[in-house]
């Protein structure tokens, strides 16, 4: 591991210098990062990782300080992970990313060019490779995707045709696509007679093709994929010999089983995600409601609340009006300026609760 | 007892096995030999960042050191979560300047377990976040087009190699 992670550094710093750095235009703001200004200041990172050790006269050391002054003034007090990317060798910021998850690593790549340019470097395949392994059980990457694409199909929910909002994934077709678009019979047709015509003799003795169930208002049932039906086909007929053509087959036949088994193991991985994040979101709501609760307390509230909690738990299956509340209700840590902006609201809604009952108990 | 110059001019004294829990000071003790009354200057550190090193040095000193060539089997075997035990939690609260001092000065005085703790700390900052609010907890420019940023949600090939 040393050595590839040496490797990697080596080759990341190569292409780190030939990209466009953000805090250099993070820097200058004003140009519209022109490619002359990047290159002017790429060799910056280099020289700094190397100054570190090198530099030891007070009149070096003064410089510096001047130049980090600059920098502060650019920067503020933030800009950590973009200085840290700069003034220190690559590997410190490798080993930041290898205590992060796929999905912060995949949205870490979008922050800016730089970081997508390292992230997105083949060489960096080992740190996608510990940062998938943090989250404990999640099934190894299949062979034909990336880390980064697989990372993407797992936790980017949004469909791979339009963009809107999808939770299920198209696992023997590498991705996730809405209602809408997966009603699209040119694209997804059904795995029938017609279907089959069209394809080899063989393909239907072997069980190799990619087909996945799509339930839909409009359709329900084993969907093929068009695209990838066609590059089998061509690929399958592409081979001269009955021998090339078998080996193919069971090749093939190999993989499927392989997809579907993985399939079923992803399946599972985030069925046990949904349960605990659910979980966690509901740890979150209840301690969120405490939290109020003891507020409420110190302001004299907190009774009315509980005359709520406790006048409604055996009336409905729901949860009390209190815990409904919009500002109680939700996953979120109770701050205090959260609290001061939600104070007046509930203070509002607890006494009219309270005028009421007092009214009807009259 | 052990002399340290800071960059700052600012000298510590301090016992020998909290300073050697920096592998850089160890070395150096180890070329200069053990009498030597010559102050270590350490013209990367600052007096404000040594002060908090070495505090974090003090809290472990007598911890057992990782062996210089464990890297391999380090990587293999340490458990790479972000769970930081809590004494080094509160150490590390600290505003992002001088957390990248510490992480600097770790890293420069090869102190593993504190560069360790430094890097877990931005993770766990990064950890969760959308982009933007990387950006903005970073202070990363976007320096994507609209057309650009809405293209490589979906494009997750590695990129041509260079």
């Amino acid at each position: 591991m040393s050595m590839a992670r040496r490797s990697a550094r080596f080759q990341v710093k190569k292409a780190a210098n030939t990209s466009n750095s953000p805090q250099n235009v993070n820097a200058t703001q004003s140009d519209e990062h022109g490619e002359q200004d990047d290159e002017e200041q790429e060799e910056r990172p280099r020289k700094r990782a190397k100054r570190i050790s090198a530099e030891s006269s007070g009149k070096k050391a003064e410089k510096k300080g001047i130049a980090s002054k600059q920098l502060r003034r650019v920067r503020g007090k933030l800009g950590l992970l973009a200085r840290l990317a700069k003034d220190v060798p690559v590997e410190v910021i490798l080993e930041v990313f290898c205590h992060l998850e796929p999905r912060d690593l995949l949205r870490l790549a979008r922050t800016s060019r730089e970081l997508r340019n390292l992230l997105m470097s083949k060489t960096l395949k080992d740190i996608w490779r510990a940062a998938r392994q943090n989250v404990g059980d999640l099934p190894p990457c299949p062979h034909d995707l990336t880390e980064p694409q697989y990372a993407f199909l797992i936790y980017e929910p949004i469909c791979h045709l339009c963009d809107r909002r999808v939770e299920s994934v198209l696992w023997s077709f590498r991705m996730r696509c809405c209602q809408d678009c997966a009603s699209d019979l040119s694209k997804f047709p059904q795995c029938n007679e017609e279907f089959f015509a069209r394809l080899p003799q063989e393909f239907r003795s072997y069980d190799i093709l990619p087909r996945d169930l799509i339930l839909t208002s409009e359709r329900w049932g084993w969907t093929g994929h068009n695209e990838i039906t066609a590059r089998y086909k061509a690929e399958y007929e592409t081979l001269q010999t009955t021998e090339e053509r078998e080996a193919w087959l069971n090749r093939k036949e190999k993989e499927s089983q392989q997809s579907r088994n993985h399939r079923f193991l992803c399946a599972q991985w985030m069925c046990r995600r949904d349960i605990e994040r659910a979980r966690e979101l509901d740890k979150l709501r209840q301690q969120r409601k405490e939290d109020i609760l003891t507020r409420l307390n110190n302001i004299g509230w907190r009774e009315e609340a509980e005359i709520i909690m406790k006048s409604q738990r055996l009336i409905t299956w729901r949860k009390d009006s209190f815990a409904q509340h919009k500002s109680v209700n939700q996953p979120r840590k109770l701050t205090e300026y959260g609290w001061n902006i939600i104070k007046d609201e509930l203070v509002t809604m607890l006494s009219n609760h309270k005028e009421k009952r007092l009214q009807i108990e009259i | 007892m052990i002399v340290l110059k800071t960059s700052d001019n600012e000298t510590f004294t301090v016992e020998r096995d909290v300073a050697e829990r920096s592998v850089l000071i160890k070395n150096m003790l180890d070329d200069i030999g053990e009498n030597s009354e010559q102050a270590i200057p350490l013209p990367n550190v600052n007096s404000s960042v040594l002060k908090k090193v070495l505090e974090y040095c003090e809290h472990h000193r007598g911890e057992p050191l990782p062996a210089a060539d464990a890297d391999t089997s380090q990587d293999d075997t340490r458990k790479r979560t972000t769970d930081i035990s809590e004494w080094d939690q509160k150490f590390i609260t600290v505003d992002q300047e001088m957390l990248f001092e510490i992480i600097l000065a770790a890293n420069y005085l090869d102190i593993k377990s504190l560069l360790d703790v430094g890097c877990k700390t931005v993770a766990n900052m990064i950890k969760g976040k959308t982009p933007e609010e990387i950006r903005k907890l970073f202070n990363i420019v976007n320096d994507f087009t609209p057309e650009e940023e809405a293209q490589i949600k979906k494009e997750n090939e590695w990129a041509e190699d260079r």
